[in-house]
């Protein structure tokens, strides 16, 4: 080839490379599908196990805390502003009297402006804490919130 | 009954056919494979990008139906992506390669060819050298159009550009090819590209 512009004449795979080469892609394509295919379902019930047994330790963990731990006096209610956990609190002592009483006692200083709700409820917040909402006549404010309803009379939480 | 038309072939490999992806590999790897050895002058690494360039249009493509009836389009225009992609490394390597000596241990085995590949190497490195003075647009529409002879209509399909585009690089390509091989010295045969030009404009 004397044309340095013309390229060399094309020419065959090596001997034996071209199915060499075939068998590997082949394999590599299809054993490989098949295979992450199958192993899939697999890792999956792995991972979901991992996930059940990691959730049902937690739980016996957390349970046997709940039972276990000691009693401590409620020292502080949070009064809430409306039926959200966001809203304004204000922090008032527990003293020996119900928490709704103690918010009602202070609800018009705490929030001046704001009209006095016809009710309030207390209900347990997720830390163990008690918080007292407005309760307008009908509501749950509790049952709103996903939070258990103080027990009557409790002026004490585990 | 003719054989099964690319289409049909990818189809079928794309529901777990292995049998027709091995039809559309040996339908094709040949192509392919002069394709990335006129892009870098090394059968070897041809060699790789070759399947390379099988694997990822299955990777990238399976599940797509193939837009033309041939699958060449598609596979030259992944080839093509896949020399860009590595030419930088390949560039890093052969400045590596090429201050070591020419005995190479990891050559496959050629047998009687082994003579007639090296000298094919040497010579298209040769080209290389001047052809890698073009913009690489038009690097692709001359190593498509001229040196794998593919239609206008089926390198605008690989390079994902219009078909005036391919016409209008490879016309800007040519010129600018003959004038380097003038400016390159006085043994170059520079007529050989016009006649390729009536080749593949018929």
């Amino acid at each position: 080839m004397s044309d340095r512009l013309t390229p060399p004449p094309d020419r065959d795979f090596p001997a034996g490379r071209l199915q060499l080469r075939k068998e590997q892609l082949v394999s590599q394509i299809f054993t490989t599908s098949q295979t992450s295919s199958r192993r899939r379902p697999r890792r999956v019930l792995v991972a979901v196990a991992a996930v059940v047994g990691a959730a049902v330790t937690a739980a016996a963990a957390y349970g046997g805390y709940t039972l276990t731990r000691p009693v401590t006096p409620v020292r502080s209610i949070g009064c809430y502003e409306s039926v959200s956990l966001s809203a304004n609190t204000a922090v008032v002592s527990a003293g020996d009297g119900s928490p709704v009483a103690a918010c009602e006692g202070v609800w018009s200083s705490a929030f001046p402006g704001d009209e006095q709700p016809d009710g309030f409820a207390a209900c347990v917040l997720d830390s163990g804490a008690i918080g007292v909402f407005p309760a307008p006549a009908g509501s749950d404010p509790c049952d709103k919130l996903g939070l258990p309803r103080l027990a009557q009379g409790s002026a004490s939480q585990p | 009954m003719g054989d099964p038309s690319d289409r049909m072939l990818w189809q079928r490999a794309g529901a777990g056919d292995a049998d027709a992806f091995g039809v559309l590999f040996e339908r094709h790897a040949k192509r392919i494979y002069n394709y990335c050895f006129r892009r870098t002058g090394d059968w070897a690494l041809a060699e790789d990008l070759t399947s390379a360039t099988f694997l990822t249009a299955w990777r990238t493509q399976n599940g797509v139906p193939l837009r033309a009836e041939s699958a060449l389009p598609l596979l030259y225009g992944i080839a093509t992506n896949a020399l860009r992609n590595q030419r930088r490394s390949f560039r890093r390597r052969r400045d590596a390669l090429s201050r070591l000596p020419l005995e190479r241990h990891d050559q496959p085995d050629f047998a009687d060819e082994t003579a007639v590949r090296l000298d094919d190497e040497r010579e298209m490195r040769r080209l290389l050298r001047l052809f890698g003075k073009l913009p690489s647009r038009e690097q692709d529409v001359i190593a498509l159009c001229e040196w794998s002879e593919l239609s206008y209509e089926d390198a605008a399909l690989a390079l994902g550009i219009p078909i005036g585009t391919v016409r209008s690089r490879l016309a800007r390509g040519r010129r600018r090819l003959r004038e380097l091989a003038e400016a390159d010295g006085p043994k170059v045969e520079v007529q050989a590209v016009p006649l390729r030009m009536e080749v593949n404009e018929r």
